[in-house]
């Protein structure tokens, strides 16, 4: 149990301060995610396409994120993938657009910036189309007969209309009709019936049936008589679907007799069954010129697919940055800050300065932030080592056989051990966390055997927030506890204890500031308050990250001091200038 | 029973060891050693009881300088010296001395830094250094502390602060306001500074203050802080060599 792990320092921020840095980043087209990728030739299927990936963050449809565990994070990213086939049959076909929520990990990491800073950030180096997960699919077309007929038709704008073959008495004419798409045919058909197009069922499997209407002319060599006629070609054509794309090869005659393409004749004079047998075969090659209907028609499952796939190729070059320590101090380079996130309070937990073991050794901090935005954590053994320090700097010799000679004008004394540890609230008696000081001392009085006095008590750190010229500041201030403000008997106690506990805040929190960011706003004198603004950091580029501390809390963990964010964009994007009127105009300054 | 300096002396183990046997009396050393003395048995004359309480109080070099500005005092004043007392100090200064009433209100006296000038070089040698710190570079005169700072560090050297004069003569006046008057006469220095050693010395409670310590019914904040009195198997007194 410890709230900084076996590193020094801890900054606690809540998912929300990190949904609001990622979405600042997404905005950052250069920087982090670009919203538009492609158009890239992919080989779908078979089927050449062309493919565009769109990204979206908008109020309709935003982008989120979610902590999967303690080094991931599960984004949810808006996509469009818009897929164009330029030879597609029906022109409301040549291009689909597949949206859907696209599922994504990123894994927590540090690395360097070019500037040598180290960042903390989210890398989706090494994600692959598996890890991708797929939601609120949509965008599928679905191919009906009204699609074929479309697709019919435009092909009918493509081939000859008007065929010959020879016949007994000359040469056989046959036109062929689709509505009003060719004028010029002579005679036009009576009431311009179009091809028509329906789906059917055969024996299981599924046929494109189409009605093509015709008109024959054809000598019979009997005499002069020329058998004239309107009628219609009926046929069906297997239709092949994959996961894809979906096809009907027009000049395969299906094997089934009793599916084979027939020659419908309206005149019912002599002649009309030869001339529609004599007729079959050209018309079976005529209706070959609508060669093979080919959509993209992708299933849930291959529109999936490509959906994990293309996110997959998008995002594995990404990364964007959450946290970068900033020295203000020039060609300064802060500790590689190691981050985990705890998924059930929803905390990204940032730790600074390692304080124990190797990478290898690090895991994943208590939550100590609560219900605020942020909190920051200096670490037990850290501020028992520096309060360790703080008092030898003071009483040179305590803690060692020697002990530390002390004089006042109540008397002298020696002082032999002197600690200071934090305290838990509920401890010592106490309502509220503190830092607990005990020692040692032999006291000197004439004539008299020197009595060793063990002394123990509490010190309280009062913190108070306080706003100077819009800057957040807190104020600390030792107070020793258990006195009553005043009493001469314990000047000498306070005099002692006050500046010492001043000196160890002050050097909990200089270090604290050294390793996260902020600056010492002012100290006075005897160093026995600070005011300090922690946490003035920047995202690279992203953000600026302001912080309000509210509090200072001791327990048996070291401090805490928790507090509120502010998060301000860095620079300004389009929809920034947007808002205000301020886009770049060709014409305009 | 102790009746004298010597019977003390010769007793003083037997004291000790009444008292480790005692552990909650020994704390009470610190209330008052006479009466502490008594609940474990000790009866001590009124000779030796000033002589302990004196002792308990200051150092030896302090109690020779404080019998020394006593006596000064008396003699100048013609009266036992008060000056923790600030209606006898006011009496004193404008009415004895007949020293011009100043405008202390709002002013601040200096101090004397509480840690010393060694250790806080010591101090500031541990704050981290690859930054920038923004501590003051001034001295630590105290004007700034939030504390109320201790009467012991009144800084008697510090250069006179010039105060406008006050139309009326206040009728009290405590230690810190009588630090503004030192230019003011040759006695306010003495004074002040007997004022600082009777403040601080160790504060001893009466019979009454005492039995309520002990009793817990009214804890004497100093004990507080203080989980035990005791003494090694040997016990020594280094001002005995």
């Amino acid at each position: 149990m410890s709230n900084t792990s076996n590193f020094d320092f801890c900054v606690q921020l809540s998912i929300d301060a990190v949904r609001e840095i990622f979405h600042l980043a997404f905005k950052n087209e250069s920087l982090a995610f670009p919203h538009n990728v492609g158009p890239f030739e992919r080989d779908i299927g078979g089927l050449a396409m062309t493919v565009t990936v769109t990204i979206l963050d908008d109020e309709s449809r935003p982008a989120d994120l979610a902590f999967a565990d303690d080094r991931h994070i599960v984004f949810a990213l808006p996509v469009d993938v818009a897929v164009l086939v330029d030879d597609a049959p029906d022109p409301a076909l040549s291009r689909i657009t597949l949206s859907a929520t696209a599922k994504v990990p990123g894994r927590l990491t540090s690395w360097d910036a070019e500037d040598g800073r180290p960042v903390l950030g989210i890398t989706f180096s090494g994600v692959t189309a598996t890890d991708v997960t797929v939601e609120d699919l949509t965008g599928l077309p679905g191919i009906g007969p009204e699609q074929f007929a479309a697709a019919v038709h435009q092909r009918y704008d493509q081939i000859a209309h008007s065929y010959t073959a020879p016949a007994p008495g000359g040469t056989a004419h046959l036109l062929v009709y689709d509505g009003l798409r060719d004028p010029r045919l002579t005679p036009p058909a009576p009431g311009n019936p179009p091809i028509a197009v329906a789906l059917e069922q055969h024996g299981g499997v599924e046929y494109l049936a189409v009605t093509v209407p015709v008109h024959v002319t054809v000598p019979t060599g009997i005499g002069t008589y020329v058998y004239v006629s309107f009628g219609r070609l009926r046929l069906r054509r297997p239709v092949t679907r994959t996961g894809t794309a979906i096809s009907v090869a027009m000049a395969t005659e299906p094997a089934d007799p009793a599916l084979a393409t027939v020659v419908e004749l309206d005149n019912a004079g002599p002649g009309r069954e030869q001339v529609a047998a004599q007729l079959r075969r050209p018309a079976i090659a005529a209706l070959a010129g609508f060669g093979t209907l080919t959509a993209p028609a992708f299933t849930t499952a291959a529109a999936t697919a490509l959906l994990e796939s293309e996110v997959a190729l998008y995002a594995r070059p990404l990364r964007f940055p959450l946290w970068t320590p900033t020295s203000d101090e020039p060609g300064v380079v802060l500790t590689t800050p190691v981050g985990f996130l705890l998924p059930t309070t929803g905390t990204l937990a940032v730790l600074v300065t390692r304080r124990s073991g190797t990478e290898a050794d690090d895991v994943a901090p208590d939550d100590f932030r609560a219900t605020d935005a942020v909190a920051l954590a200096v670490g037990r053994e850290f501020v028992v080592h520096r309060a360790t320090e703080v008092v030898q700097a003071r009483f040179p010799g305590v803690n060692t056989d020697s002990g530390h000679e002390l004089h006042v004008e109540a008397g002298d004394a020696t002082l032999r051990t002197c600690h200071v540890e934090p305290a838990s609230s509920g401890t010592h008696d106490q309502t509220r966390g503190h830092l607990w000081v005990t020692g040692t001392a032999e006291v000197h009085i004439d004539c008299w055997p020197d009595p060793d006095v063990s002394f123990s008590g509490p010190v309280f750190v009062d913190a108070t927030p306080e706003v100077v010229d819009g800057a957040c500041r807190l104020r600390l201030h030792p107070r020793a506890g258990e006195f009553d403000v005043g009493q001469s008997c314990c000047d000498v106690l306070l005099d002692i204890l006050i500046p010492i506990v001043g000196w160890i805040v002050l050097a909990v929190v200089e270090s604290l500031i050294d390793e996260i960011g902020g600056q010492l706003a002012e100290q006075t004198a005897e160093a026995e308050t600070q005011l300090f603004e922690p946490l003035p950091t920047a995202v690279v580029g992203v953000a600026e990250v302001g912080c309000c501390l509210s509090d200072a809390v001791i327990s048996d963990r070291g401090f805490v001091f928790p507090g509120a964010l502010s998060i301000r964009r860095s620079g300004r994007s389009f929809q920034d200038l947007d808002h205000a009127g301020r886009l770049p105009r060709p014409d305009g300054p | 029973v102790v009746r004298t300096e010597s019977d003390l002396i010769r007793q003083r183990t037997a004291m000790v060891r009444a008292l480790t046997v005692r552990p909650e009396v020994a704390r009470l050393l610190l209330a008052n050693p006479v009466l502490a003395f008594r609940d474990v048995g000790v009866t001590i004359s009124p000779a030796v009881a000033t002589h302990i309480l004196h002792a308990v109080r200051h150092p030896a070099s302090v109690r020779a300088e404080r019998q020394l500005l006593t006596d000064e005092l008396r003699a100048a004043l013609t009266a036992a010296p008060r000056p923790t007392d600030p209606e006898w100090l006011a009496t004193a200064l404008f009415t004895q001395l007949k020293v011009t009433p100043l405008v202390t209100k709002g002013r601040q006296p200096t101090y004397l830094a509480a840690i010393p000038a060694d250790a806080r070089l010591r101090l500031h040698a541990l704050l981290p250094r690859r930054r920038r710190h923004r501590l003051p570079t001034g001295p630590d005169t105290g004007a700034t502390a939030t504390r109320r700072q201790p009467l012991r560090r009144l800084d008697l050297d510090a250069p006179v602060v010039e105060c406008p004069v006050a139309r009326t003569a206040p009728t009290r006046v405590s230690l810190e306001q009588l630090w503004f008057y030192r230019g003011a006469h040759d006695l306010v220095r003495p004074l002040l500074r007997l004022g600082i050693i009777e403040h601080n010395a160790l504060p001893l409670l009466g019979a009454a203050a005492y039995r309520k310590a002990r009793s817990g019914e009214r804890p004497y904040d100093l004990l507080r802080w203080i989980d035990h009195i005791g003494w090694p198997e040997n016990p020594r007194s280094r001002r005995d060599t």
